[in-house]
């Protein structure tokens, strides 16, 4: 049985817009899937510069990494779209580093 | 007088990053004192002097009124811009007009560096930073000075930015190179009250330090070490501790560190197969396990088994063997503190540990170790303050004295939050191989785990060293060929800078001279025109943190709020008086350039990251916000709807009680830390193989799973004519280069003997025919000079030179400061060879000869 996809409107926020080429993209995900896979599917679309600001290792997202699914923060193990929803929205973006200790 | 003629307004000080609670008493619109806020915690109603001078800081008559834009395209020291007047709208639609065509090119073209002093620019210049795309921010020579070793071990061993004793219940506190509790830095009013209350209470102080300063000078006992050489007496005292004593704590070391893990002949762990967890070695079971075994009741630390078909040791084994060349005798003669007092203070250690011991604390029994070994800015501002600081932390592991009563705890590691909403609420985790993430951090990028080195794409060169905040590469001589190197795309075509005077605080001025004269377009955010400042096209009239708000000053908990058990409070800061002429508020003006930049989704993003802000307190990404909206929503969102802006205007600060298990967490979470390095192998085999065909020059002994001292360059150079060592302290009268202009400061200064002078032991001195007062030149080994007065002192190691804080401003536009003092970073060089190859730390000692 085939499993029903969600269209997900993908923006790029900060330096991400660079690496994807743009800051908006739309894909299409299967049902159930989590915000990892729409991640690996991304990296693996949009090249290795992508994957590098995404994962820490391959698999695994930067801890500076944040998603908002449907404007809220989200985990990578969160799914993208609740169920029976066919549509979804995504933001992802890279914080930088940025302390230390002397004028 | 009425309340609205006569008040006294809760706020936060702003002239160092301590950030103390603050009333100040506005009096017909004037403010004409300001006091310490008995009721918040942080700084529990004391204030130092630069607090209490704030005043003239506020009202000083060269404060930057207006926008000015530049008339000469001539950049250079001493070169006068020709400022002329401009309005704000003339000065933003030119800085937007740069940003859009930045943005539109390529993002990374925007360099983003602000001063540390002012806490408050912290959250917006961040999310800023974030929201347009680029990569290259920094502190302006923060990190590279302070805090890319310390603030990192500290953060991998404690989930924190800063450590100090636990006050209340240390006996015996060891500092390397630190002065909480002395005057400067984190929480520093409150950390004065606790230290003063312990030495009361009994607790002995050591100080180890190249001079006898503010900490050492009320310590029990001044033990004058070389610059750069701690980890050498620090990994002498683990040796005299675990090997001749056999002293060590192997419940903690066997729960809470990696010490059990079992390493392989190839110096990484050896691993389940099933799971590709590290194994450990079951002495019940008589079986290597996996860490997280629960059944695995007596873990081995020591001895060497056969496991998957390699021999293993435990990783506390290899430390132990590792440690053994390090021998007091050896560390005699790298730092020149004799072998017997070496041997003599990790006797006391040890002993002090009281290893094995429990006490009752609120009803809870809990681990008793009341000893701290402590370090900060001068054990970590060299080329190896990774190994510096890694050797002094083995300390604190190897006798379970980290985050239990008595020992050396981090700031806050944990947070319950607020009893009504739980808020803000963080703690350690367990990550990759069982070792501790923080909880929170200052930045986002944690201190681990680690990401994978890769091919730089940032000014810093940062992505290629993931353990390093802040990159030299920002500002070096060879910056230029550094980025030629890597392929670097792009170059930086404008800065923004807020507050910082980077020709001042990173190194020699020569050399950030040259780098910022090829950014073709600079804005400077200022409360007055320094060195920096004539560089810039662009100047923007500032607020002082008397005339702004900030509705976090203390924010996260574990940079600048007091560790220990008391009192939680989060303060606001807010305007005392109406700002004068048209000074605006950084974070309003970076809301407007959002705005007009198209960013302003991302900035309301970023925002809502940072500030966590969640329910409706989040804010819409279409939506404009002014930045009193959003501070607004960060005091709703953590404490309630009832609590917001106004409430905390009215009270200032919000308390409640700490939590035993927050401040002694360590018993109650299963976390590990690594006492044993292991990740650095592959670290360095993945850094080097994308360095070394570029040409950089790589030296693997930075990436030791276990630390050695290292020599830095001052301590290589061969010519016996530069027979000193050179270094700078921080001077607790003022903050970094900021405070000079300060009149009631400076008249400290010039009293104070140390302030604006070059400490030189006294015996070396009149060895020399040098006589007190007498002006000299301090030249290094690369021809830089710098000229001052010589104060000849008993208080300093004597083969050093002691210079304190960051003096000798020139710019004409500092009328006060102007002159006096030291400028002891002209000698500094900042390059790849004064730069660490494992976390890019510049080295800030450096070898000298006087001449008269």
């Amino acid at each position: 049985m085939t499993r029903a996809s969600v269209a997900v409107s993908v923006r790029f926020l900060g330096f991400l817009g660079r690496l994807a080429g743009g800051r908006e993209a739309r894909v299409e995900v299967e049902e159930g899937a989590t915000v990892l896979d729409l991640l690996r599917r991304l990296a693996g679309e949009l090249g290795p510069g992508f994957a590098e600001a995404v994962f820490r290792v391959p698999g695994e997202a930067h801890t500076h990494l944040r998603v908002f699914v449907n404007e809220r923060d989200a985990a990578v193990t969160d799914r993208v779209a609740l169920e029976g929803e066919s549509s979804a929205s995504v933001a992802v973006l890279i914080l930088p580093v940025f302390e230390g200790g002397s004028r | 007088m009425t309340e609205a003629t006569d008040r006294w307004i809760p706020s936060t000080c702003g002239l160092c990053y301590g950030t103390c609670s603050i009333r100040a008493h506005r009096v017909n619109g004037t403010l004409v004192k300001i006091e310490g806020n008995p009721e918040s915690a942080i700084g529990r109603g004391r204030l130092c002097g630069k607090g209490v001078s704030g005043i003239m800081t506020l009202y000083d008559p060269n404060r930057v009124d207006v926008p000015l834009r530049r008339t000469n395209p001539v950049k250079g020291i001493g070169v006068d811009p020709g400022w002329v007047r401009i309005s704000w709208d003339e000065a933003l639609d030119e800085i937007v007009n740069r940003l859009q065509k930045v943005h539109a090119e390529d993002p990374r073209k925007l360099f983003v560096q602000r001063t540390t002093t002012n806490t408050s620019s912290r959250t917006p210049w961040a999310a800023f930073a974030a929201a347009f795309g680029t990569p290259n921010s920094w502190a302006a020579g923060g990190g590279l000075h302070c805090g890319n070793g310390a603030h990192l071990i500290n953060g991998i061993f404690h989930a924190s930015w800063s450590l100090v004793p636990d006050f209340q219940h240390c006996n015996y506190a060891i500092y390397f190179g630190a002065s909480k509790g002395h005057g400067a830095g984190h929480v520093a009013c409150t950390n004065i009250a606790d230290a003063a209350d312990a030495r009361a209470r009994g607790m002995r102080l050591v100080v180890v330090d190249p001079l006898c300063n503010f900490a050492s000078a009320k310590a029990s006992e001044w033990v004058p070490i070389r610059p750069g050489t701690d980890a050498a007496l620090a990994l002498a005292m683990v040796n005299v501790i675990v090997n001749e004593l056999g002293v060590w704590d192997a419940e903690y070391l066997a729960r809470k560190t990696n010490a059990p893990y079992l390493i392989g002949p190839d110096g990484r762990y050896v691993r389940s197969a099933a799971t590709g967890k590290p194994l450990v070695w079951d002495l019940v079971r008589g079986r290597a396990t996996t860490f997280d075994d629960p059944d695995a009741r007596d873990l081995a630390l020591e001895g060497e088994r056969e496991v998957g078909g390699v021999r293993a040791r435990p990783a506390f084994a290899l430390l132990r063997e590792h440690v053994r060349e390090f021998t007091p005798a050896w560390a005699e003669g790298v730092t020149s503190v004799p072998a017997g007092a070496i041997a003599r203070l990790a006797r006391e250690f040890a002993a002090e540990a009281r290893v094995g011991s429990t006490i009752v604390i609120e009803g809870q029994r809990l681990p008793y170790r009341p000893v701290a070994a402590i370090y900060f800015r001068g054990a970590q501002g060299h080329k190896n303050s990774v190994g510096n600081c890694l050797a002094i932390e083995l300390l604190n592991q190897v006798v379970g004295a980290s985050d239990v009563v008595g020992g050396a705890l981090g700031f806050n590691p944990v947070s319950h939050g607020h009893p009504e909403t739980g808020k803000p609420r963080y703690e350690p985790t367990a990550g990759p191989d069982g070792l501790m993430i923080t909880g929170t951090w200052v930045a986002p990028h944690l201190p681990y785990p680690f990401p994978e080195p890769k091919h730089p794409d940032a000014m810093s060169l940062g992505g290629l060293f993931p353990l390093g905040m802040m990159g030299t590469s920002l500002a070096s001589s060879d910056q230029e060929d550094l980025w030629r190197r890597f392929d670097l795309p792009y170059r930086p075509e404008v800065l923004l800078n807020y507050g910082a005077n980077s020709l001042m605080s990173v190194g020699n001025s020569d050399t950030v001279a040259e780098t910022l004269a090829r950014i073709p377009f600079i804005v400077s955010f200022e409360v007055v025109l320094t060195e920096f400042s004539e560089f810039a096209d662009v100047v923007l009239p500032d607020t002082s943190y008397l005339e702004s708000l900030d509705s976090r000053p203390n924010a996260p908990f574990i940079f600048n709020h007091p560790a220990g058990l008391g009192a939680w409070s989060w303060p606001i800061k807010q305007p005392v008086v109406p700002p004068s002429g048209q000074r605006r508020p950084a974070a309003e003006v970076l809301l407007e350039i959002a705005d007009r930049v198209g960013i302003r989704e991302e900035l309301n993003a970023a925002y809502n990251v940072f500030l966590k802000l969640d329910g409706p307190h989040r804010l819409d990404l279409g939506t404009r916000y002014t930045y009193e909206e959003i501070c607004d929503r960060e005091l709703r969102s953590n404490f309630g709807s009832e609590r917001g802006l106004a409430w905390f205007k009215a009270h200032g600060v919000l308390s409640w009680p700490k939590r035993v298990e927050e401040v002694y967490w360590r018993p109650f979470l299963p976390v590990r830390v690594p006492i044993y390095w292991e990740y650095l192998i592959d670290l360095n085999v993945k850094a080097r193989a994308i360095a070394r065909p570029r040409g950089l020059e790589w030296d693997d002994a930075y990436y030791a799973p276990l630390p050695r001292w290292l020599p830095c360059p001052s301590h290589q150079v061969a010519d016996p004519s530069f027979d000193l060592f050179g270094f700078y302290y921080r001077d607790t009268i003022h903050t970094n280069s900021f405070t000079m202009e300060n009149p009631w400061l400076d008249e400290a200064a010039r009293i104070d003997p140390f302030s604006y002078t070059i400490a030189l032991n006294a015996t070396t001195g009149r060895g020399k025919g040098l006589a007190e007062g007498q002006e000299v030149w301090l030249e290094s080994a690369r021809g830089r000079r710098v000229r001052g007065r010589i104060h000849l002192t008993e208080a300093i190691h004597p083969e050093c030179v002691g210079v304190g804080g960051c003096a000798g401003h020139w710019a004409k536009t500092l009328p006060i400061a102007r002159g006096k003092g030291v400028f002891f970073n002209e000698l500094l060089e900042i390059d790849w060879e004064h730069t660490s190859p494992v976390n890019l730390n510049l080295d800030t000692c450096v070898r000298l000869r006087i001449v008269p």
